[in-house]
């Protein structure tokens, strides 16, 4: 029974059965751990404790993103029981525009804008403005009074563009709103100078995001008309 | 029997430390850089951070580092993150979230020169990103910063200590603007010693 013919196979059985299990763990645990799904053809980070979803970031997503994202605000217009329900999107505009000219945009219009996105045309970099109540004059002040308290102007390269914004240099190039999925995609169907309108949700995402045991953190970075970052 | 039993009891043990180590070998994915700056690091630039905002300025990246940021993005595209993570006068970790109003994205206001900016609001930490650190343009200078609202006014933070940290991660696509993940690869901590709020900390190598 206890033959060294049958205790070296034994060993040699148990040592393969170990070398290929250990493989297999060593491959699992090498390969990244959860490939969120195709379908979800959106621009997404994984990390260890959530899923970032990236909104308005046309320029990493797939070119059929724009058209999957209108069809997908189509549906929930579609859809009486959002009749009434607003909900946040980010939206792209197709070149840069004044303040005035949004504002008066803004009126003619059932939306109400939680955010700017400006900076000088063709340019790297981008001011993210909180607009409150709507009213995005009355927020740039705050902002500027924001600036002279807080002496953030002691940045010399800072203080080098905000001056190009006290000058008007800025121009608005795509806006966070909150809408009726009605409102959002009669906007996204008529509206010239919209470029695209993403929801900021994504249905496969948060199913994804469940089934791994994560939080789904939304991230705003719109994506430029002229293709500057 | 007994040598049998005690050989499999010395192969089970061995595999389990084995199989730890490759364990730890795919957790291990981020990994820390103790001499600052590192190369994805800039080589200059300055940082502060007080109750009312959090900002970076001057930063610039040399050609040898964005070379070499290049070189490792073949498989996605490369990203740094500069990150503020404040402290209590021990030490310990402090919520941000218990520090400044949680505002809602839209809530907060801020600008930045870096490519592809945007900003953070984590468990842990403030963050000023840039997700595309590859576009930068060698010797530039580059800024961020984000106003905050503290939820005392009052509060005094100049004996507060904080943690000030530039991570560098990669996106990896998975077709064509699927990224199935940014894995945090590398970070680099300025300073040994504490870093505290309400003074502007600056290097140059």
């Amino acid at each position: 029974m206890n033959s060294p013919l049958k205790k070296k196979s034994i060993i040699a059985c148990t040592a393969c059965v170990a070398f290929l299990t250990l493989l297999g763990v060593g491959a699992a645990l090498l390969t990244p751990p959860s490939t969120p799904p195709s379908p979800l053809n959106a621009s997404i980070e994984e990390k260890e404790d959530k899923l970032k979803v990236f909104i308005g970031d046309i320029d990493n997503a797939p070119e059929t993103y724009v058209e999957e994202r209108a069809s997908y605000i189509k549906n929930l217009a579609g859809d009486k029981s959002n009749t009434n329900s607003t909900m946040k999107a980010v939206i792209g505009l197709d070149d840069y525009y004044t303040v005035d000219e949004l504002t008066a945009w803004e009126e003619d219009h059932d939306i109400t804008i939680n955010r700017v996105y400006m900076w000088p045309k063709g340019e790297t970099g981008r001011l993210f403005l909180h607009v409150e109540k709507g009213d995005i004059g009355a927020s740039i002040e705050a902002y500027k009074q924001q600036v002279a308290e807080n002496g953030s102007c002691d940045n010399l390269q800072f203080a080098k563009d905000y001056q190009r914004f006290l000058d008007g240099e800025y121009g608005i190039f795509a806006l966070t709103v909150t809408a009726t999925a009605d409102t959002l995609a009669k906007l996204n169907a008529d509206a010239d100078c919209i470029s695209y309108v993403d929801v900021m949700y994504n249905a496969e995402a948060e199913k994804y995001a469940k089934k791994v045991g994560k939080a789904v953190s939304y991230i705003e970075l719109p994506s430029k008309p002229d293709g500057a970052l | 029997m007994r040598k049998l039993k005690k050989r499999l009891a010395a192969l089970g043990v061995g595999l389990a430390v084995m199989a730890t180590s490759v364990m730890s070998l795919g957790a291990s994915a981020l990994e820390y850089d103790e001499v600052w700056p590192a190369y994805y690091t800039p080589y200059r630039g300055a940082f502060s951070a007080t109750k009312n905002y959090v900002s970076v300025d001057s930063l610039a990246w040399s050609t040898a580092q964005l070379n070499r940021i290049k070189q490792e993005s073949t498989s996605g595209f490369m990203g740094v993150e500069f990150e503020f993570r404040p402290q209590y006068t021990d030490g310990s970790t402090w919520h941000p979230a218990e520090l400044w109003v949680e505002q809602a994205d839209e809530d907060l206001n801020g600008s930045s020169n870096l490519p592809s900016a945007h900003y953070e609001f984590d468990e842990n930490d403030v963050s000023i990103c840039c997700r595309r650190v590859t576009n930068c343009v060698p010797n530039t200078y580059y800024y961020g910063s984000i106003q905050l609202t503290p939820l005392n006014a009052g509060i005094d933070l100049s004996q507060n200590p904080y943690i000030f940290e530039c991570e560098l991660g990669i996106g990896l696509e998975d077709g064509p603007g699927i990224l199935k993940d940014h894995w945090p690869l590398r970070y680099n901590q300025y300073r040994t010693q504490k870093t505290y709020f309400n003074r502007t900390y600056s290097w140059l190598n």
